[in-house]
């Protein structure tokens, strides 16, 4: 799990993706990542969760492709879905390259997101995609080594029951496994692209 | 202590660039002539995530207890020339059909069910869109096929009654 430095790097970073694009007109060197970057990257946090054909997966299982990570819940109708339609057109646009990218979802509700929901709901986006989930303290540890908020919030009149609020970032982990950016909701499939991109050819040379 | 940026200090920083950032979902131009009524455009909904995948070997039981899914339906609503209130959508499609939002307080989404219905300003443009005000299909009773259509009945205060028709996009849009 992260120490505090990470975790403190974790929200700088954080700080930048929503300033980066929250705000920006922006005559910005143009990075070569759009996100909020740590820089100097640091080893993403190692975990061990369930997939949702009930197996086993450690994130570092990954290695050698650059991985997605988003956390968030099925029942989401808006937030959640856009976002992981855009990572999956992301990937869709990326053509043969996107052999090299992994999109992984954590459920935060693991009450009601059973392996079933969550193999139908991940696989509708992008057949590879890997859903996770575990115990709400499984969740909750690698959430937390995230810096990722999230919090059951009753709907008194609503017929969901209760939303999950949560921070709505990708981590953008790259092929050796570092995390290199935090991008914030709203970061176009096209930009998702292009970082995508940079970083998969960037590991050919290490 | 080593570290002397606390988290706390990093959320008020977020919360000061957010609020400078200002909101997402304010009305926009204006459309329509002062007499005009209020009319609707762009309906549409994101189709239902639920492949079904016979590669899986799923016990129907399991597939019995399965939510059903949710999805979501946006709109512009292009206000009239006086100002008036959506405060209730239907859809035989969904067991419930509730109109809701997307607050981004520090950094973390909060979706919300709308108390009292959405205002709809005069001579401007309200855009139900994602990350904002939408119309939440809880319970789907039917897979949203991408390309299909279905209606969905609005009530406005003034306005009264309004049909529309929501096309069903794909997930990948």
């Amino acid at each position: 799990m992260l120490g505090q430095n990470q975790s403190v790097m974790i929200a700088l970073a954080l700080v930048c993706a929503l300033a980066s694009v929250g705000c920006g007109p922006g005559d910005r060197a143009t990075p070569m990542l759009r996100g909020g970057r740590l820089d100097p990257p640091t080893l993403a946090a190692d975990f061990t969760l369930t997939d949702h054909n009930g197996k086993p997966f450690t994130l570092s299982s990954t290695r050698g492709k650059v991985t997605l990570l988003y956390f968030g819940y099925t029942s989401c109708p808006d937030v959640c879905p856009l976002t992981l339609a855009d990572m999956a057109g992301a990937l869709q646009d990326l053509g043969a390259d996107a052999q090299a990218a992994q999109i992984v979802f954590i459920t935060l509700d693991p009450e009601r997101d059973s392996r079933q929901t969550l193999q139908k709901y991940v696989t509708a986006f992008d057949a590879t995609n890997i859903g996770l989930h575990g115990t709400s303290n499984e969740i909750k540890q690698v959430a937390d080594a995230y810096g990722v908020k999230y919090k059951k919030t009753p709907l008194a009149n609503s017929a969901l029951g209760y939303a999950v609020d949560h921070s709505a970032f990708i981590y953008v982990i790259d092929r050796r496994g570092q995390l290199r950016e935090l991008l914030p909701f709203g970061t176009s499939r096209q930009s998702i692209a292009s970082d995508l991109k940079f970083l998969i050819n960037e590991g050919d040379s290490s | 202590m080593k570290y002397t940026l606390t988290f706390s200090a990093i959320v008020a920083a977020v919360t000061i660039l957010a609020s400078a950032c200002g909101g997402a979902i304010a009305p926009t131009l204006p459309t329509n002539p002062p007499t005009q009524g209020l009319t609707i455009s762009d309906v549409w909904a994101r189709a239902s995530a639920a492949k079904p995948d016979s590669s899986m070997n799923m016990p129907a039981s399991d597939g019995m207890n399965m939510p059903k899914p949710n999805s979501a339906v946006y709109m512009k609503i292009n206000g009239g020339g006086v100002a008036d209130k959506l405060v209730q959508a239907e859809s035989a499609v969904a067991a419930a059909v509730e109109l809701h939002t997307v607050e981004m307080k520090d950094g973390v989404m909060q979706m919300r069910q709308v108390e009292g219905g959405i205002d709809v300003p005069a001579h401007a443009t309200l855009e139900l869109k994602p990350g904002g005000f939408h119309v939440m299909l809880i319970g789907l009773e039917q897979e949203l096929k991408p390309g299909e259509t279905f209606k969905v009945k609005l009530t406005f205060e003034k306005a009264g009654v309004k049909e529309v028709v929501a096309e069903i996009r794909s997930l990948q849009q």
